[in-house]
């Protein structure tokens, strides 16, 4: 039986279904109801029973693309931070690095997480199409908000990238590198993303602001 | 028979929680609670510091209560006391049962709540705005824990004591519960009661942490009126 009703916000500890239901992301099992354990909008489909959380800080998956910061450096590898609790590895394998650059800490790396074990020991792969971020700037937006600047089909980003003429990445880990173009207009309306990201018509309000 | 502020027996004192309040802490929460004004932050997860309180199969949780020099009548000598410690200490004893540690191990969350006015009960209080807190922060609970206390005032049980209350009454009971799994997770008493008294107290208490947990989940739907996703 399903006590919630599907895009409802739903706070830590609402029951949501009981029976015949899978928890996914942000819900949790007890006696065989679910329940939620995050505050975040409750998506049902089919049987299936998730939360996106509305914060939240992320967490490495597999298979995600990331933007990190170089740390640490060891004899084969360097230590990444994702902007998550949990620090990555980079071994010098894993990346392309031509005869006249280096990997210093502080640089910026777009890999993708290629394995996460279950203590989160995190490794990554950063060879094509993958590498090493020269110049341009880093945002920040927070993690559960990035689907939404991509938008459907890459449509927000796409939008972002031909009104500001700027080359955009966006990591899954809610980093946002961008270079060249018009940087700041660019990085305003990443932050507007993800500040107004629950407000409806917002491809709009991007474009109209874009074009202002 | 009439409380000094005009309450019933099993009122509450006027409660208003607003949810992220703070710009730079990942959760945060701002309780007034009668005459208490509260602050509480969350920091985390995060990697652990001290590194030997790692634990690798779940996330730890540190709390740490602090009152403002001019929280009360008279200057409190800033800096963490007795009181303060032990405070902090149940209150992350309280709030770990709710917590689902095991999702983020070899990590840490902290909880930091700032006293900045009192007038009895800043304990719970401050227990409600950090499970507030804690939910805004998007750290992943069973539930969220609702707290409030009882005691006796002029030889009766009474719900949620005000300060004057509080420092001529008999006793004090502060209860912190997880409503949905109806779970006590923090009991302390100071004062003398009965055996009769104290399952009355904490039976009140209970009932007033029921109206608490209404309050915070109203504040936390508030922050996100009108979230809409894809």
């Amino acid at each position: 039986m399903l006590h919630i009703k599907n895009k409802e916000l739903a706070v830590p500890g609402v029951l949501l279904a009981e029976g015949d239901y899978i928890n996914e992301d942000g819900t949790h099992k007890e006696k065989g109801k679910i329940y939620a354990s995050v505050v975040g909008i409750c998506y049902v489909d089919r049987r299936r029973v998730r939360v996106v959380a509305l914060e939240g800080k992320y967490i490495p998956k597999q298979g995600d693309t990331v933007i990190g910061t170089i740390v640490y450096e060891r004899f084969s590898g360097w230590k990444v931070d994702i902007n998550s609790p949990y620090d990555a590895t980079l071994s010098d394998r894993d990346i392309f690095i031509g005869r006249y650059d280096s990997l210093k800490v502080g640089d910026l790396v777009y890999a993708r997480i290629v394995k996460v074990t279950e203590v989160f020991e995190t490794s990554l792969y950063a060879k094509r199409p993958y590498g090493k971020l020269d110049n341009g700037i880093v945002i920040e937006i927070h993690s559960s908000r990035v689907p939404r600047l991509i938008g459907r089909k890459g449509s927000m980003i796409k939008l972002i990238k031909e009104k500001t003429g700027s080359v955009i990445t966006v990591g899954q880990n809610g980093l946002v590198w961008i270079r060249g173009g018009k940087q700041e207009l660019a990085a305003q309306a990443c932050h507007m993303v993800d500040k107004e990201a629950h407000i409806p018509g917002l491809t709009d309000r991007i474009s109209e602001f874009l074009s202002r | 028979m009439e409380r000094i502020d005009g309450r019933r027996f099993d009122e509450l004192r006027p409660i208003k929680i607003e949810a992220g309040v703070l710009k730079r802490a990942d959760g945060s929460c701002y309780i007034e609670w009668g005459k208490n004004k509260i602050y509480a932050a969350v920091y985390g997860p995060k990697e652990v510091l001290p590194r030997h309180l790692e634990r690798t199969d779940r996330a730890i949780l540190r709390c740490r209560y602090n009152m403002a020099p001019f929280s009360v009548e008279e200057r409190k000598r800033p800096g963490p006391d007795r009181r303060a410690v032990e405070i902090g200490k149940v209150m992350a004893g309280a709030l770990e049962p709710a917590i689902l540690m095991h999702y983020y191990p070899k990590s840490m969350i902290e909880i930091s709540v700032e006293v900045i006015e009192a007038n009895a009960g800043t304990r719970c209080a401050g227990l409600a705005a950090a499970s507030v807190a804690l939910a805004d922060a998007g750290v992943p609970m069973r539930d969220l824990v609702s707290s409030c206390a009882s005691g006796k005032a002029n030889g009766e049980i009474v719900l949620d004591l005000c300060k004057e209350e509080d420092n001529e009454g008999e006793a004090d009971v502060p209860v912190a519960v997880i409503p949905r799994l109806d779970e006590i997770t923090l009991l302390q008493m100071d004062g003398k009661l009965t055996e009769e008294e104290v399952e009355q107290a904490v039976s009140l208490a209970i009932k007033g942490c029921q109206q608490v947990y209404e309050l915070q989940v109203d504040a936390l739907k508030r922050k996100y009126a009108g979230a809409d996703y894809e």
